[in-house]
């Protein structure tokens, strides 16, 4: 029953002294495979601090996140961070057909009868661009009807980065298609949105989008108020664990030992897709 | 890597470069030598953009100084809209856009340029 789980989360391993956290979201991850060994583990980028090095890798996220159990479940999109050596190429090399067929970072799987794609923040994605043209073509042949996006900016966020209207043209392409959910880091902290369209006009039928960059980076405080926001976590390290049903999705954050911080509830599926 | 410039992009890269170049002084002059020295390095960056025809060769380093000089925007578009200086802070959270608008820009030419 638990390949319909997703473990997701972002902004994860680098230098033990600034990246605090990364030992125990991986433990975090470790144990909550042992419940759920079928589970998906979706990285929202940034995976290894400072430059997405292949010594970074090695020597940060390879004990902690990159240990077999975990690694053999990960399916990878690339943050910034990865994008300040030769162009990802270390990310690409290490994640492997993990983080898509043609490292450009946007590629599609099937789970638990959802459409789960990967989109690539760090490269073009204006309306008319080649990445914006694949995603209207790929979400207009899925095989099923529910879809999840990850990536790693967020449109949306209260805290470090704030909103980033870059990002709207994924996200008009993916309302349009009746997406339900989209995942994302970069901002190192947790939060819910309710369902919302691309304009931020509430919409029970829109996208909800969930900020998880608490994989261990550190903490970004919150920095305003941000319209439809529902539940936020600022000082929690921990891992968001999604269950897709065929009619309703559940979701939980888990926090990392020695925070108690949780968001947990379950949502229907907008009609349209029943 | 050759990067193509709109005169609107010039101009939000101008307007970084000056704040940028401000806040390495302030910087300085408060005794923060090691921020001042980096920031000041992210607004020459910013200056050679904005004085560019209509593209300009980065290399990787300056392509993370534009990336970081976009971070430290949108610091100051946080603090100004906290301030409620809200259509400062909208120009400010733009100009931040802009700059990183040209990080993605570079990224999607430079994997193009070396996949061929």
């Amino acid at each position: 029953m638990s390949s319909n789980v997703i473990l997701a989360v972002g902004d994860i391993a680098g230098k033990p002294s600034e990246n605090p956290g990364a030992v125990l979201t991986a433990k975090l991850a470790s144990r909550l495979l042992d419940q759920h060994p079928e589970a998906t583990v979706l990285m929202l980028g940034d995976a290894a601090y400072e430059r997405g090095e292949a010594e970074e890798f090695k020597k940060f996220y390879k004990p902690t996140w990159g240990i077999q159990k975990i690694k053999a479940r990960t399916w990878a999109c690339p943050g910034n961070h990865e994008y300040r050596t030769n162009d990802g190429a270390p990310y690409y090399d290490y994640f492997g057909e993990r983080a898509g067929p043609d490292r450009t970072g946007r590629y599609s799987l099937s789970l638990g009868g959802w459409h789960i794609v990967s989109l690539n923040s760090e490269e073009d994605h204006d309306h008319g661009s080649e990445q914006i043209d694949w995603l209207q073509e790929n979400l207009a042949t899925r095989p099923h009807p529910c879809i999840l996006a990850f990536l790693h900016r967020q449109l949306f966020g209260s805290g470090g980065h704030g909103d980033d209207d870059d990002l709207k043209p994924f996200w008009d392409v993916l309302f349009q298609q009746r997406a339900e959910i989209v995942l994302c880091g970069h901002a190192h902290h947790y939060e819910r949105f309710a369902p919302q369209r691309p304009d931020q006009t509430p919409d029970q039928q829109g996208i909800r989008e969930f900020i998880v960059g608490t994989g261990g980076r550190d903490f970004h405080g919150q920095t305003k108020d941000t319209p439809n926001s529902q539940v936020r976590g600022f000082n929690s390290f921990g891992i968001l664990k999604l269950t897709l049903h065929p009619a309703a999705y559940e979701w939980e954050f888990i926090p990392a030992e020695g925070s108690t911080f949780r968001d947990a509830s379950t949502a229907p599926h907008p009609a349209n897709h029943q | 890597m050759w990067v193509p410039m709109t005169d609107e992009q010039k101009q939000a890269f101008d307007r970084a470069a000056r704040l940028l170049e401000r806040q390495a002084e302030g910087l300085a002059d408060s005794g923060s030598e090691v921020t001042a020295n980096a920031v000041r390095g992210y607004a020459g960056t910013l200056r050679k953009v904005a004085e560019s025809a209509d593209q300009v060769e980065l290399q990787q380093e300056e392509k993370e100084h534009i990336e970081q000089a976009s971070f430290i925007l949108e610091g100051l578009e946080n603090g100004l809209q906290t301030a409620d200086f809200r259509d400062r802070a909208k120009i400010v959270g733009n100009d931040a856009r802009q700059l990183y608008d040209l990080v993605v820009r570079y990224n999607t030419l430079s994997r193009k340029a070396n996949v061929t």
